[in-house]
């Protein structure tokens, strides 16, 4: 037989060597791990979510303002305010960016002293006064 | 290679299992028989799948933005038996068997095979269980698709010659 062929051969054989077949278990578990892996994700992801809506609502309780502010919708917060209640310089740009990308369209329901009837009247005298 | 398109690409993106199944289905075996000739046990190329899947899973985007899927997935199933084998290595040896590959069809054969160095034995591997060409393996090996070819001519004349064919 020639060099060639007997490559040939040797290389046919190697090729039809038994295999492993996959087995359906390892597919089940790797379903199942992927399956977990997802629902893991989607838990952080909504815990994010959450913690930033917190800390946006937290930090908006925190903000002055608030008098000024009532009824605009939303509310641009703007880094100087952050740096006022001594966020730092460094963060502030980007927590506004933040917060404003939430669009909080009220100031925290306990700063307002005010009856509702009388914050509502309140937006359509700024609505109407310009 | 395009012969073997990718399950739906946005399901994939989007982390659904079942898309990951279709994938486990089209490609199972493939991955199995890479991943069994670097690590020698059917058990630890269980392992490396199953990590796989894992990390693609981790890195979805880029699975489901692949271009080469077969290159992509046997690329990614080698560096988990790599990854497999390096550990089980830094395991006690009472864990170890003696033989370290588990006997297959042919034992003359398998003992030829694990004569190899390394890096022929690794080319064979890919181009026989993973199918890729030689510009796939270059691609894979980080190697010239020519270095590819080459290798593997030397794996098969040594084969030849351990099996007395010649040499």
């Amino acid at each position: 037989m020639k060099r060639d062929e007997e490559l040939e051969v040797l290389e046919a054989r190697l090729s039809a060597r038994e295999r492993i077949m996959p087995s359906s278990a390892l597919r089940q578990r790797i379903v199942l791990d992927l399956e977990r892996a997802r629902l893991r994700e989607r838990l952080t992801w909504l815990a994010a979510c959450a913690a930033v809506l917190l800390a946006t609502f937290a930090m908006r309780c925190a903000l002055p303002g608030s008098e000024a502010d009532r009824g605009r919708s939303p509310v641009v917060i703007d880094e100087r305010e952050l740096a006022g209640i001594g966020v730092p310089a460094v963060e502030a740009a980007r927590w506004a960016a933040v917060l404003n990308a939430a669009r909080i369209p009220i100031a925290a329901p306990w700063t307002d002293t005010r009856s509702n009837a009388s914050a509502s009247g309140d937006r359509k005298h700024e609505r109407g006064g310009g | 290679m395009t012969d073997d398109p990718l399950p739906d690409r946005r399901a994939l993106a989007e982390g659904r299992a079942e898309a990951f199944a279709e994938l486990y289905d089209r490609h199972a075996a493939r991955m199995l028989a890479v991943a069994r000739a670097i690590t020698g046990r059917t058990a630890d190329a269980e392992d490396a799948v199953h990590q796989t899947f894992l990390e693609l899973y981790r890195s979805r985007g880029a699975l489901a933005s692949a271009r080469d899927e077969r290159a992509y997935l046997v690329r990614a199933v080698r560096h988990s038996a790599l990854r497999v084998r390096a550990r089980r290595r830094d395991e006690p040896m009472e864990r170890e068997p003696a033989t370290p590959r588990e006997p297959e069809g042919d034992p003359e054969l398998e003992h030829a095979l694990a004569s190899l160095p390394a890096e022929q034995r690794e080319v064979l591997a890919l181009k026989l269980d993973g199918e890729l060409t030689f510009e796939q393996i270059g691609a894979v090996l980080a190697i010239p698709a020519n270095t590819a070819a080459s290798r593997y001519r030397y794996a098969l004349e040594k084969l030849r010659a351990l099996r007395g064919g010649g040499g």
